[in-house]
């Protein structure tokens, strides 16, 4: 029942910035580092001391609604500038965001992203004059291959006339006709069909190895259980905070989900970090250094999936149900 | 230049094409042919009152609203270094686009009098050189403060009520062509103050887009 220890993000090393975690030899390399993001707004505030999002995998933002991803990744785009701290992009001396560092970064994020009366053709219009990486060829061959607009892709459809579904497709197709180095996405799964989710994360995992290591993908979720074949490393975000973020396969050596009986359900409570109780028995989630507490009961161990980690997590941070 | 063009074309609908470049021009003069019939030299003066009337209604389905605390958000634009650069591009281009509408309209208007009637242009009623700059001039002008204005609504009934002024203004801008004795100075002058207007009407709408970046 033993585990071994678990090493802490920052420890982790790799073999080469192209593999996967757990091969050794040389710290990861960074597509993207914040120090000290604060930002306040009615009553919320983010703050992040520290972020780095590792070059050459995908990430996942995770947390509950309003738990500030989308204020995170605005800020990370240069979406939003009213806020305190410092941002390195691809390993640059200089701070900040500027215009170099847009025509490398593809965003794709819900709201007012198009304006509404604009057609599929004049999105590839747009982006042509809007970045100069933008590739009408790749444009239109994402939109037939993604059926944006009904087959044969009718470009004379409008944005608003667009499910939310063929809105999200097309917003993919503007950023993946880009040469760019990094992807942030806003929720790109909420809107699309299972099918499609599917084929969003082969497009996650077609556009890394592209890249060779050098191109990252950094994406916000409610979906974990869809996007998790894609994730290699999870931040956990709650009310403003990170409160839990790793490689997931460390993720999943640092969490163990047990199955238990049910007679033994108030003493494994002690030790384990989520639970749910039936009257069969008990699951949920417990530390690996926790484990040995639950010695001399029957239960069962499991590799916790990455939404089971998630949920555990933000049950154990979330402020929902709790009085003020 | 073509850069330009396009950069003001992305943001207007067929629709708006059609409107603008198409439906406008021949309901104005048609309205002013009309006009000519009953009030020979009448046409011309209700084309340039009711051009910016147009202008600014038509105003709401491109820019409406624009310099509103809930404007559009255009988030896409906001994630390239060339969106405000796109923007203010844009913004200018509709402005010259307007100015080039009135030149054409009335200065077509005034070549169909002039050889309709086969007289020259003061007796055919379209007045001298001068008049017609001060008609499209003061026409401009009106619809570049106008379409300053309605951009702070939203609503289409502001931006109506909009019009309704702008109107008002363009008749009292009439009624001084009657006075005005030395109509090219007015006109230079309507030409210094209608560029001026103009980069204050850019210059608001920037500045709002710029404010979004920040929360209020």
């Amino acid at each position: 029942m033993s585990k071994k220890d678990v090493k802490t993000t920052k420890e982790i090393q790799f073999n080469d910035k192209t593999d996967r975690p757990g091969q050794t030899a040389q710290m990861w390399q960074k597509a993207l580092q914040a120090w000290n993001l604060k930002k306040n707004f009615k009553g919320f505030q983010l703050s992040v001391p520290g972020l780095e999002l590792p070059k050459g995998f995908a990430t996942a933002l995770i947390g509950e609604n309003g738990a500030g991803k989308t204020t995170l990744l605005n800020i990370l785009t240069g979406i939003r500038l009213d806020y305190k701290g410092e941002i390195s992009y691809f390993g640059r001396q200089e701070k900040g965001i500027d215009a170099s560092v847009q025509e490398r970064i593809g965003y794709t994020g819900p709201g007012s992203y198009f304006l509404p009366q604009w057609t599929i053709r004049q999105v590839e219009e747009i982006s042509g004059l809007l970045f100069d990486n933008f590739h009408k060829d790749r444009y239109r061959a994402l939109c037939e291959e993604l059926g944006i607009g009904g087959s044969g892709t009718d470009v004379s459809k409008q944005v608003k006339s667009l499910s939310d579904g063929n809105r999200m497709k097309l917003m993919l197709a503007a950023v993946l006709a880009r040469d760019t180095s990094l992807l942030i996405l806003d929720e790109p799964a909420s809107p699309l069909d299972p099918l499609m989710r599917d084929r969003l994360c082969d497009m996650i995992r077609n556009y890394l190895d592209q890249g060779g290591g050098e191109k990252t993908v950094f994406f916000s979720t409610h979906n974990i259980a869809d996007m998790e074949s894609v994730t290699d490393y999870a931040i956990i975000l709650e009310h403003g905070n990170i409160v839990e973020e790793g490689f997931v396969e460390e993720l999943k050596e640092k969490y163990i989900c047990v199955k238990g009986e049910a007679a033994d359900a108030e003493r494994a409570g002690e030790a384990m970090f989520s639970m749910h109780r039936s009257a069969y028995g008990f699951e949920g989630i417990c530390l690996a250094r926790n484990l040995e507490r639950l010695a001399g009961m029957d239960i069962t161990l499991e590799t916790p999936t990455l939404s089971q980690i998630a949920v555990a997590v933000m049950k154990a941070n979330t402020n929902l149900g709790k009085k003020a | 230049m073509r850069k330009k063009i396009k950069s003001y074309l992305v943001f207007t609908s067929l629709w708006y094409r059609f409107g603008v470049y198409l439906a406008i021009p021949a309901v104005l003069a048609a309205i002013g042919l009309l006009i000519e019939r009953g009030l020979p030299g009448g046409g011309l003066i209700v084309i340039s009152v009711l051009l910016p009337v147009a202008e600014i209604i038509s105003d709401s389905w491109l820019f409406g609203g624009i310099q509103t605390k809930d404007s559009m958000k255009l988030e896409y634009l906001k994630t390239s270094g060339q969106g405000k650069e796109l923007i203010r591009t844009a913004l200018w281009t509709d402005l010259f686009r307007k100015l080039l509408s009135a030149i054409v309209i009335m200065a077509l208007f005034s070549l169909a009098m002039v050889m309709g009637k086969g007289e020259a242009p003061e007796a055919a009623g379209t007045g001298g050189f001068g008049s017609l700059l001060y008609l499209v001039l003061l026409s401009w002008l009106v619809s570049v403060l106008g379409t300053f204005v309605s951009r702070y609504a939203s609503l289409v009934w502001i931006n109506l009520i909009v019009s309704y002024g702008a109107m008002v203004l363009a008749m009292l801008g009439i009624f001084l062509l009657r006075l005005a004795e030395h109509i090219l100075l007015i006109d230079l002058l309507f030409a210094i103050f209608g560029i001026l207007m103009s980069t204050v009407a850019v210059k608001a709408a920037v500045e709002r887009v710029e404010r979004s970046y920040h929360d209020e």
